[in-house]
């Protein structure tokens, strides 16, 4: 079951965004249901801390209430980020850099400019990758990470501290826990490539096995590859 | 009736060590051995307390045991001489006080009860050591005890030496002008004015140190002013500036226009920090536009995003404010000097307000490794420079504010959070 939650307070541009899902939609055996909203009002607010179902929010970030797209999103990502959000606005580059980064945002359609197209293909990737924002999570005793598995490529054990380290395409954790127990915590796209690293199977380009080690999808080359993990790979 | 009499002497200190234990940290454990000398010594002081008692007046008895219970103390739980010595002497007075009370209410009683004097004493002493044992175990006591002690005990020595000198001053000036057959009453009234002087000098205290935050706040407040009428020069200069540039522009040849089209790019590329101030509540505008100039020319993407529409002094306190700004400008640091080294540049400000707290989140993306389990620890950085590492450990370790650290989608979120007051509190 998927939940659109339409935040727009123009009903022309309304109409047009519930046929555009309705579209995508229409061969695919997925239940859905299309919820509309003017403002951030209560209705919403309980439509937000519903957690049973996943949802879509495509939004305005120009709303006639109190609050705004953004401070709506805001509140969207307190607690939630599964939800996918995608906004139609006309605000700049900066701006969007900003937001994508910070608020997880799918994606900034113009509103005056291939909305439709846009908003059609945004929702097939969503609905086909079937909503991948699963989250690893960890606590420490001053902070507490979220990363999405997705941005995860490889995990290898750090010999040195008995700690393990998370490399994404952008930083790297380390964290006290051990390949095992971190490896319980991951799905099925996690696989030992190495008695020391556990890979993300959809963040590898190529495998050479002949020189045990893989290349990632930025370019990265890793060197832990072991011919005992192949079977398990099933690349 | 003497050997019941030295009994309840003895009995006397060990309800004394066990009250003193209760209000004293508990992970100390007694070595065997001291208690063992420990009981001998209270045996031997309640001998010597009996023959004592005989010779030298009630006074200097009652000193003489207050001396012997904080050596005491000091050889059973070995704390610091000072924390013993404030300790003891607070318990000594509660236990002297208390004793005085119900020798008042005893001898009211014993105009109403026919009983026998020595049979009256013990019940009294009993019932005094039990009420003074039960007032010891409450854990609302042991409290505000433990708050009083601390506050002694952060005071300074020389206060205390002043504390000292005063009360034998006031106590001789107090004896040489009343009776020596009322001395106890005359100590506990020199004890009372004592206590009175130094609540009026930690209440000046706390005044001062307001008096001085606010001070500082001012300070703060115009230095801000400063850094906005810079903002203001700095705008005038390079509109004079570019158009001195265009002027020169009309008669010079190709490779000036060249060279001159060049200077008024590089003036007018990269992020321009005054695009935010409007933004940013007064009092902290200044603050953060000095802490953003260093992204100009830097290609980081900055936002601000404020909710609150009113004066950040008309609803925090100086005392936060003044931490506020402390805050800030850690997080600031640690967040510009992260963002400049990332591969995708994003830094934003968000100034919200809950129902109790104003909380500032500042959130910046990264690009290096962290051992998320030291973070926030002491001397633990993440910069490559050594010498860093206590900010954002000294941010941890504030009372009056709450740092929350969220590591989220490989960004970096500081979210303060700072109480709100009424405006007479401040």
């Amino acid at each position: 079951m998927i939940k659109f939650i339409i935040i727009e307070d123009e009903l022309k541009i309304q109409a047009t965004i519930k046929e555009v899902i309705r579209k995508v939609l229409k061969d695919k055996e997925i239940k859905t249901s299309i919820e509309n909203y003017k403002q951030y009002d209560e209705a919403l607010k309980r439509a937000i801390k519903d957690k049973d179902v996943r949802k879509i929010y495509i939004m305005d970030i120009e709303l006639k209430g109190e609050e705004n797209g953004i401070q709506i999103a805001k509140k969207i990502r307190a607690n939630d980020w599964q939800s996918e959000i995608i906004f139609i606005t006309n605000h700049d580059k900066m701006f969007e850099t900003v937001y994508r980064n910070v608020l997880v945002v799918f994606d900034f359609i113009e509103k005056f400019h291939n909305m439709e197209k846009r908003l059609e293909k945004d929702i097939n990737i969503i609905v086909t990758k079937n909503f991948d924002n699963k989250l690893f999570r960890y606590k420490a005793r001053n902070v507490d990470i979220q990363i999405f598995l997705k941005a995860i490529n490889y995990i290898v054990r750090d010999k040195e501290e008995r700690k393990v380290i998370i490399h994404t395409d952008a930083n790297d954790y380390k964290i006290n826990m051990n390949l095992n127990e971190i490896y319980e915590l991951l799905d099925s796209r996690f696989v030992y490539t190495h008695r020391s690293c556990i890979a993300n199977k959809d963040n590898i380009e190529e495998c050479s096995w002949s020189k045990n080690h893989f290349i990632l999808v930025n370019g990265e080359r890793v060197d832990y590859l072991s011919r005992k993990y192949k079977e398990g790979m099933d690349m | 009736m003497e050997v019941i009499t030295i009994l309840l002497t003895i009995l006397m200190q060990f309800i004394f060590l066990i009250c003193y234990k209760k209000v004293i940290n508990k992970s100390n454990k007694i070595k065997t051995n001291r208690l063992i000398f420990g009981t001998i010594f209270i045996f031997a002081y309640g001998y010597l307390w009996d023959i004592m008692k005989i010779y030298i007046p009630t006074f200097q008895v009652s000193l003489i045991s207050l001396i012997f219970l904080i050596s005491l103390c000091y050889f059973i739980y070995k704390k610091s001489p000072k924390e013993t010595i404030i300790k003891t002497t607070l318990i000594w007075s509660t236990f002297f006080l208390l004793d005085f009370i119900l020798i008042i209410i005893m001898s009211i009683l014993l105009n109403f009860i026919n009983i026998d004097l020595n049979v009256f004493f013990i019940i009294g002493s009993l019932c005094m050591y039990l009420i003074e044992y039960l007032l010891f175990r409450s854990k609302k006591f042991q409290l505000f005890f433990k708050k009083v002690s601390n506050i002694l005990i952060k005071i300074n020595n020389s206060y205390i030496k002043i504390i000292a000198i005063a009360f034998v001053i006031i106590l001789l000036a107090s004896i040489c002008f009343t009776d020596l057959d009322h001395l106890e009453l005359t100590s506990i009234i020199t004890v009372f004015m004592i206590i009175f002087l130094f609540l009026i000098t930690i209440i000046i205290k706390q005044e001062y140190s307001i008096y001085t935050i606010k001070e500082k706040n001012d300070n703060l407040l115009a230095n801000n002013g400063k850094f906005l009428k810079n903002i203001n020069n700095d705008r005038a200069f390079k509109h004079n500036l570019t158009n001195k540039l265009l002027g020169v522009k009309s008669v010079v040849d190709q490779k000036g226009k060249d060279l001159i089209n060049d200077i008024i790019q590089e003036y007018n590329s990269g992020y321009d920090p005054i695009i935010h101030i409007s933004e940013i509540p007064d009092g902290i505008n200044g603050i953060v536009y000095e802490k953003l100039s260093i992204l100009h020319d830097k290609q980081v993407n900055v936002e601000v995003d404020n909710c609150l529409d009113f004066e950040l002094l008309d609803i925090i306190s100086a005392r936060s404010y003044n931490l506020l700004v402390e805050c800030l400008g850690v997080c600031l640091d640690n967040a510009i000097e992260a963002v400049i080294n990332a591969k995708e540049k994003v830094l934003m400000i968000c100034i919200n307000e809950e129902e109790e707290n104003i909380v500032l989140e500042i959130i910046n993306t990264f690009s290096h490794s962290i051992d998320v389990d030291k973070l926030g620890m002491i001397d633990y950085t993440t910069k490559s420079r050594k010498g860093h590492g206590l900010g954002l450990f000294s941010l941890f370790e504030k009372k009056n504010v709450t740092v929350q650290t969220h590591i989220i989608n490989n960004t970096f979120r500081n979210m303060i959070y700072i109480k709100k007051t009424n405006k007479n509190q401040k």
